[in-house]
C-alpha cells in the first residue's frame, strides 16, 4: 500500500473531476 | 455471528464513491506459490512451496453513468494510473470500520475499461465489466475511516 491516501495519483483523479481535494492522512502502517 | 446480504457493498476509487453503480464485486486474495522443493526436502515425496508475492485482483460490475463525477469519469479520469480502492463489506450513512466490518484498502491498475459494448444489446442498461490488477498488497484494517 502507498504510504498516504489519497496518494498523489488519487489526487491527480479528483483534480481531473473537479472535485475538492481532501487532506492527505497517513496510512495506519505508516504510523506504526 | 456477522453474515450480510451482500447488496451494500462499498466501494471508492481514487476516494471517489461508486457503490451505488456497482451490481456485483469481488476482491479475491492471492499470492503466487513458489517452489522450493529441493534434495533435501523430497523424503515426503511431494513438491513444497512457500508464500510468494500478492497477485491480487478486483473484478466490478458497473452500472455504466457518464453524470459528473460518477463510473465512466472516474475510471476515465484514472485510465492508465494506479489508484486507491477501498472496499468494505456494509456501506452505510455511518460507516463504522470495525473486525465485523473491516476496511480492505489496495492500489489497483486501470488497466482496462469497457465504456461501450457490455453487454451491448438493446433490452438492458450499459454496464462494465472488469477485472483490474492489483499493485499492492491487500490491507486489512478493523479500524480507520472508510
Amino acid at each position: 500500500m502507498a504510504d498516504k491516501y489519497p496518494t498523489d495519483a488519487d489526487i491527480e483523479v479528483l483534480k481531473k473531476l473537479g472535485l475538492p481535494v481532501p487532506g492527505a492522512t497517513t496510512t495506519k502502517k505508516d504510523e506504526e | 455471528m456477522a453474515i450480510y446480504l451482500d447488496n451494500n457493498v462499498g466501494l471508492k476509487i481514487a476516494t471517489v464513491d461508486l457503490s451505488a453503480y456497482v451490481t456485483s464485486i469481488s476482491l479475491t486474495q492471492t499470492f503466487d506459490e513458489v517452489e522450493t522443493t529441493a534434495m533435501s526436502t523430497s523424503t515426503s515425496a511431494s513438491h513444497t512451496f512457500a508464500k510468494g508475492l500478492e497477485a491480487s485482483t478486483l473484478t466490478v460490475d458497473f452500472l455504466n453513468d457518464w453524470a459528473a463525477s460518477q463510473v465512466q469519469a472516474t475510471l476515465q479520469a484514472a485510465y492508465g494510473t494506479t489508484v486507491t480502492a477501498l472496499i468494505v463489506p456494509v456501506k452505510s450513512a455511518s460507516t463504522v470500520i470495525s473486525a465485523t466490518n473491516p476496511l480492505y484498502t489496495v492500489s489497483i491498475l486501470i488497466n482496462n475499461l469497457t465504456p461501450v459494448g457490455s453487454p451491448g444489446t438493446p433490452s438492458d442498461y450499459a454496464r462494465s465489466s472488469m477485472t483490474f490488477t492489483c499493485n499492492s498488497s491487500v490491507a486489512y484494517a478493523t479500524s480507520g475511516t472508510w
